[in-house]
């Protein structure tokens, strides 16, 4: 399993892992948008912010795969 | 320690306690990741690999935001 996750993460750093950069940019992009908006705008309710901290972080992990399906490997 | 869980409790975000939020935040996007793998595409590809890949692609998204979200609560602390 970690044998995997490393060598997807060598080929994703070698630019060889995802053959449209452009799409998978704004995917990510729409996902940190997200993971940002959980992050800040519960802070204006005055919730604590390890609260937050964990809220946005699992809820972005959750949805990337979602947000992602789609890519292309090569 | 005891002064860093206390700023960390207190909600004060400075270099340090960015960084160790940072390090949380990624390590629960992996766990969230792994999770949004498992239920997407856990059928198809196996659960264990599923869940490699989602917790691959999650930090991609979330540390962006983190790191964004931290700058800024840097420059105002209090909201």
């Amino acid at each position: 399993m970690l044998e995997i996750g490393w060598f997807s993460a060598k080929l994703f750093f070698k630019g060889k892992l995802i053959r449209e950069p452009q799409y998978f940019w704004r995917q990510t992009a729409i996902g940190a948008a997200i993971s940002f908006l959980l992050l800040i705008v519960p802070l204006f309710l005055h919730l604590p912010l390890w609260l937050t901290v964990v809220l946005s972080s699992v809820t972005t992990g959750t949805i990337m795969p979602f947000l992602l399906q789609d890519f292309r490997m090569k | 320690m005891t002064d860093l869980l206390t700023t960390l409790a207190s909600g004060d975000v400075n270099p340090l306690t960015g960084l160790v939020w940072l390090i949380i935040a990624t390590g629960l996007s992996v766990l969230g990741g792994a999770i949004g793998g498992i239920l997407l595409a856990g059928e198809e590809l196996g659960y264990k690999f599923a869940a490699t890949i989602g917790g691959l692609f999650a930090p991609a998204g979330v540390i962006p935001a983190m790191v964004l979200g931290l700058l800024l609560l840097n420059f105002c602390p209090k909201f």
